[in-house]
């Protein structure tokens, strides 16, 4: 067991034991190291004012990723490098391209998201070798908002720094970061804290086990992004934090022909290439959950333990009839993944469970998979409702099993087992039917009202996505159907 | 595209035009640009956070913080009855907005109480302990419900010309309608912060996250009976403000003055996001209801319009921002009849402040909304309906009887018609929408005429303070505060040009009460010209120096490339300065400017309110899926009129980010109370500005090619921060042509913001025949 937590920071070793567990990295950066370049905005992970770059290994390759300094725990940041704005220039002052672009690009006004801008595009920067277009630029600063720009010049400037591409002191350390990271990865529990608060990293899924137990009332973090549970001066404050993110068995992605496979710390990240191969709907899904900061520690466990209305993820692995294993002590258990949410949206979660892993059976060629997600902007959008729509033809086009979930309508996600019923053996296209299966989806969810919107709207919009679901599956053209297609062949940024 | 023009021009010696970079750029990417809360803390700094009241009206009868001042790290707590002075933090000292509540809660999460605490961590965990109980009221919330109660929070102010209600009968065609305006967050990404430094004689040095120093000098003399010049703010920039820290940031640095004054310590506030958004002032929701008269070829006969809109439970700058609407409430357009009302509601919500563009915004959406009124009623183009409207000679009075005497709209909207290639679009869209059940595209191009130059007396003066330095370079201070409108580096390039030096030289200080800004303003053009001003006057001063000593007539006296030409000979420009400073010349001089034509007479609403205009026109395209009400923007084009341009790089930066402002206001920005007046959407996830992914993939910007302000402005700039916020209704009006065509002839009843609910309660409205 190890008591310290260890990261990188500027070619250095930084050990802290004495902290409180609940110390978050925004506080560590601007309090403890007094590097206020990083900035305190929305602290909620939601504006990427206080954007930092966090490095890691990759198996041996070195990778920079955007993360929220103000949803990141101290502790996360364990056997990683810590990058933030005053890291990048050059000893002798030169400014990092992305820095330099942005001052030429005049995409500064008020400077106040600068620095987030900049280390947004720090990470993408390096994550490339080539000159980025205007979609990946926009993607690169999609988690950070900006009220002073319009965003246009700072798109400018990704596209510009990547052109005008010169080696930096973060390409000249790659080496020697590696081997810095490397000498830090251990097999050690990582333990913070004690019987009253604390923070914990185990090493391996029987630790973490064996931690959940003796800590029943702890919570089990993924990426930790959806901070406001464990704001650590909020009434319902967080004593106990069990990280699960370094646990190897649960980073695992078995990919074969039958079914997916997804290790419960899997970040989104990581799991948009193997979803989207599952069913391209959920790769634009994924990537309208937050921003590439979200998504860099989000994991897949995570967003489907939080529960509650704005559960996209969860309604389109119900469609997909995705199964979830959990394990208390020595003891597994799996279910289908409805199953895990009560009708007030809350995870029915076994004190000292553990969600394991995420099962997805492969749907087969004729299966149509489509899930719609609806919010108030594109991105960074809470979604107000979500539909997502398995419909499985015969031969001949009929129907011939579905499943839809759904989130936002009702309090909790869930399934629409009349609606399914109701268009079971109909062709997707004979509206003659519909009308019947809008009635039986009426009866399936009690829709609510409340901050995204009235209850007379989630209503007819499950009817609407349901309806655009049965259209697509008739053989419509996305190009007809969607705003941002994807179909035919034009991949966009944005879907 | 001027966007790609704007590369690559490195100046030397040219200050003004130059598309010069933010004197801070280099700073602001390198994380050292300084904001409140990066200053290095004195030891032994406190941190303060509030406490908010749980209900929206009603009494407090009980405030136990006995467990507050028990909690680790705690120092004392802070109620109404600490202020020993006046406890109000209104601007207009209307005494209707107490810095802390004293029992009688006007607004849900008021103030109540304060915790100062030795980290911030402490003082919000302390917050939550306190034991509040109340005795409700029923709280006013909605509109709706203010203007049934006829619940105001002051009198009706309009204008009138002609006896519009009979001249409405006598047109061929009449029409009455109603659109609402929501209310909009500042969401400036900074949240409100101060720290109060003690300073000795019981003097206070306060740097505070305002755009308006004076204000809070103010604010915290009168809260604690001290002499103004006892207390000091300082700012150096902000993070953002768009209206929402002129009269807003004073509460929270006279929260942390208190503490300081109390404990004689440095005392240390910064709101969280969430918190900031819950107790802070915003842009007014309006509901606008509206007749019209009209010829069958759409010329309108008369107008009467009501704007009634939300002020909150206090006066606020609430006379300034309606007084702003009626005054746009004719854009480009003439209206030989008319009555214009503005109702001044009273609600149990924080009291509503200035906002970006705020008057001309409103004003603007009301009158593009009669134009598609007309336009769909009639089935003729909206561009056509609105073309026929505009001011021109002879129809050229407003509706406070001043000439608009500056008018390039019909050549301004001919020229972005034709860049944008209107006609054939219109044409290509009533195509594609035919063939199209599902996606329907829409297609409008919106005129912008914005005054400049506001009534208000706050806006119209400004003064400088002008310092040239032993070796040459000199150091400025300016009465606005530099909240990313680049107002620093414009005034860096002026104070360049009159002295012929590199901008590089000029250093811009602290917004302080104690240098310039003893007055405070927005206003970007007076706070430039007193800059000229102060300039100008040190110039004198030189001038009469070189004739003293060198007999050289001023006439020939040239400030150029960091040299004086004095006929044949020259010097370097340090060299003169040191030279008349050793010779007790004073090379430093406070600079003013009052704007003098300003001829306003407001209780009979005649004159004119606005030094000039500046006009501008947008042209949207959109896609709307009549499905769920989700919308996509394709295509957008900005023509606006900058003026003679001191920074070219700087106003198309005002002119993107306005339009992303009023992008946000129209479509996506929503606030949501319930019924107890609590606001729902208060994190950056749940409200909703705009992302990167709402800025159009074609985005096209244009200056007009005008020959300047006609008055004294700038170098003939203009001034057009606020003007650029409405270009997004043509995004708005876009949409409403998008569903139009789903019933001819029946207008869209869409309201602002055109999110994907309204977007559908419109359609809905339409398919059920209303």
């Amino acid at each position: 067991m190890r008591q310290r937590v260890r990261f990188l920071r500027n070619g250095r070793v930084v050990e802290l034991g004495d902290i409180r567990p609940g110390l978050l990295m925004l506080d560590y950066l601007r309090l403890a190291e007094r590097t206020t370049g990083t900035k305190a905005s929305c602290e909620d992970g939601g504006c990427g004012a206080c954007t930092i770059v966090r490095g890691r290994l990759d198996g041996r390759h070195l990778v920079y990723e955007p993360v929220n300094a103000c949803t990141m725990l101290v502790a996360q940041a364990d056997g990683c490098e810590i990058v933030t704005i005053e890291d990048i220039a050059e000893d002798d002052g030169t400014l990092h391209p992305v820095q330099q672009a942005l001052v030429e690009q005049h995409a500064t006004q008020c400077g106040f998201c600068t620095p987030g801008m900049a280390m947004s595009l720090f990470a993408m920067f390096h994550s490339t070798a080539n000159a980025v277009d205007d979609s990946s630029s926009r993607a690169a600063i999609q988690g950070n908002l900006c009220r002073c720009t319009g965003y246009r010049s700072i798109i400018s400037a990704g596209m510009r720094a990547t052109s005008n591409r010169r080696e930096t002191r973060h390409d000249r350390a790659r080496q020697q970061t590696a081997a810095l990271l490397s000498d830090l990865n251990d097999t050690e529990d990582l333990i913070v804290g004690g019987s009253d608060e604390l923070v914990a990293a185990p090493a391996n899924l029987d630790s973490a086990a064996i931690l959940c137990q003796d800590n029943p009332e702890a919570v089990l973090i993924g990426g930790g992004t959806s901070r406001s549970a464990l704001l650590d001066h909020a009434p319902a404050a967080a004593r106990k934090m069990i990280l699960l993110s370094r646990i190897a068995e649960l980073r695992r992605i078995v990919d074969d022909e039958t079914q997916l496979v997804l290790g419960a710390a899997v970040t989104l990240s990581a799991a948009a290439p193997a979803l989207e191969a599952v069913a391209p709907d959920l790769g634009g899904l994924i990537r309208r959950i937050g921003g590439p900061q979200h998504r860099t520690l989000a994991t897949v466990g995570g967003n489907l333990m939080r529960g509650g209305q704005a559960a996209d993820l969860a309604a389109a692995l119900m469609a997909l009839g995705a199964e979830l294993v959990l394990r208390n002590g020595d003891e597994t258990r799996r279910i289908g993944i409805e199953a895990l949410y009560a009708s007030d949206g809350k995870v029915e979660r076994e004190l000292g469970e553990v969600l394991v892993e995420i099962h997805i059976t492969r749907p087969k060629p004729a299966a149509v998979f489509r899930a719609y997600k609806v919010s108030r902007r594109w991105d960074l959008g809470a979604s107000v409702i979500t539909g997502a729509f398995f419909i499985n033809l015969d031969e001949q086009g009929r129907i011939g099993s579905a499943r839809f979930g759904y989130c936002g309508v009702a309090q909790a996600p869930g399934r629409a087992p009349a609606a399914e019923a109701a268009l079971t053996g109909s062709n997707p296209l004979d509206r003659s039917i519909w009308p019947g299966a809008f009635a039986a989806l009426r009866g399936d969810f009690a829709a609510m009202a409340d901050d995204g919107g009235n209850a007379r709207y989630r209503t007819e919009t499950a009817q609407a996505l349901l309806g655009k679901a049965l259209i697509e599956a008739g053989g419509a053209s996305d190009r007809r159907t969607r705003l941002w297609p994807f179909r035919d062949g034009e991949l966009n940024a944005a879907g | 595209m001027l966007q790609d023009k704007l590369e690559g021009m490195t100046p030397h010696y040219q200050a003004i035009r130059a598309p010069i970079t933010d004197e801070a750029a280099i700073h602001h990417v390198s994380g050292q640009a300084t904001f409140v809360d990066d200053i290095p803390e004195i030891a032994g700094t406190l941190h303060l956070a509030v406490g908010l009241a749980p209900i929206a009206n009603g009494r407090v009868t009980r405030l136990d913080l006995a467990a507050v001042e028990a909690a680790d790290d705690v120092v004392f707590v802070l109620i109404a009855k600490d202020i020993p002075g006046l406890n109000d933090t209104s601007p207009n000292r209307t005494h209707d907005h107490p810095i802390i509540c004293a029992g009688e809660i006007e607004f849900h999460s008021e103030v109540l109480f304060a915790v100062v605490a030795r980290s911030r961590h402490a003082a919000r965990r302390a917050v939550r302990l306190a034991q509040i109980a109340t005795t409700p009221i029923l709280p006013t919330i909605e509109l709706d419900d203010a203007i049934a109660t006829n619940a105001t929070l002051l009198g009706d102010y309009g204008l009138e010309r002609g006896e519009a209600a009979d001249e409405i009968q006598r047109g061929d065609r009449r029409l009455s309608g109603q659109i609402r305006a929501a209310g909009q967050d500042h969401f400036f990404l900074e949240p409100h912060a101060a720290l109060a430094i003690p300073t000795e004689g019981g003097a206070l040095h306060i740097i505070a996250s305002t755009e308006d120093p004076a204000g809070v000098q103010q604010v915290v003399a009168e809260m604690l009976d001290l002499s103004s010049n006892a207390v000091t703010v300082e700012v150096r920039r902000i993070g953002g403000g768009f209206g929402g820290k002129r009269a807003q940031a004073s509460q929270w640095a006279a929260l942390a003055a208190l503490a300081a004054w109390r404990s004689g310590r440095p005392c240390k506030v910064r709101l969280d996001h969430a918190e900031g958004v819950s107790v802070s002032g915003k842009r007014q929701d309006a509901k606008i209801d509206y007749a019209v008269g009209f010829t069958k070829t759409g010329l309108i006969k008369a107008v009467d319009v009501t704007f009634a809109v939300r002020c909150g439970s206090g006066v606020d700058l609430s006379v300034e921002t309606n007084d702003r609407i009626v005054l746009a409430a004719d854009n480009a357009y003439y209206y030989p009849a008319l009555r214009i009302l503005s109702r001044r509601m009273r609600t149990n919500t924080v009291p509503g402040t200035l906002s970006r563009g705020v008057g001309v915004a409103e004003g603007t959406l009301f009158a593009e909304r009669l134009m598609d009124h007309i336009a769909v009623s009639l089935g003729s183009d909206p561009l056509d309906v609105r073309k026929a409207n505009f001011y021109t000679r002879g129809r050229d009075r407003t509706p406070y009887a001043a000439v608009v005497d500056d008018n390039i709209l019909a050549p301004l909207v001919n020229e972005l018609e034709r860049t944008a290639d209107y006609r054939r679009r219109r044409r290509e869209i009533a195509r594609f929408n035919q063939a199209s059940p599902i996606l329907k595209k829409g297609l409008a191009l919106t005129p912008v005429k914005s005054g400049v130059g506001s009534a208000d007396a706050a806006g119209a003066h400004a003064a400088s303070l002008v310092q040239i330095q032993g070796d040459g370079t000199v150091r400025l201070s300016l009465s606005s505060v530099e909240a990313g409108q680049g107002i620093a580096t414009r005034a860096t390039q002026i104070v360049a040009e009159e002295f012929g030096i590199r901008h590089q030289q000029v250093r811009v200080a602290f917004t302080s009460t104690a240098l310039s800004a003893a007055i405070t303003t927005s206003a970007a053009d007076a706070t430039l010209l007193a800059v000229i001003d102060g300039c100008r006057t040190i110039k004198d001063r030189l001038y009469d120096f070189i004739e003293e000593t060198m007999q050289i007539d001023r006439e020939t006296v040239e400030f150029r490339e960091g040299r004086v030409r004095l006929g044949a000979r020259q010097m370097d420009f340090a060299e003169l300065t040191a030279a008349a400073s050793a010779a007790h010349v004073a090379i430093v001089a406070t600079g003013t400017h009052a704007i003098s034509e300003i001829d306003w007479d407001r209780s009979r609403a005649i004159g004119r309110p606005f030094h000039y205009f500046t006009y501008g026109a947008a042209c949207a395209e959109v896609t709307v899926d009549i499905m769920t009400g989700e919308k996509r923007i394709d295509r957008v084009d900005l023509l606006q009129d900058v003026g003679r341009s001191l920074n070219p790089a700087i106003d198309l930066g005002l002119i993107e980010g306005g339009f992303a402002m009023g992008l946000g206001w129209l479509t996506t920005e929503e606030l949501v109370r319930d019924s107890t007046g609590r606001l729902l959407n208060t994190s950056a996830s749940d409200y909703s500005i705009p992302t990167v992914s709402d800025i159009p993939p074609d985005f096209r910007v244009a200056f007009f090619q005008s020959a300047g302000a006609k008055e004294e402005t700038p170098y003939r700039s203009k001034d057009i921060e606020g003007a650029a916020v409405p270009l997004a209704i043509a995004v708005f009006c876009a949409i409403t042509d998008a569903i139009a065509g789903l019933k001819p002839g029946a207008l869209p009843r869409l309201n602002a913001p055109a999110t994907p609910e309204a977007t559908m309660r419109a359609v809905r409205a339409l398919n059920d025949g209303r």
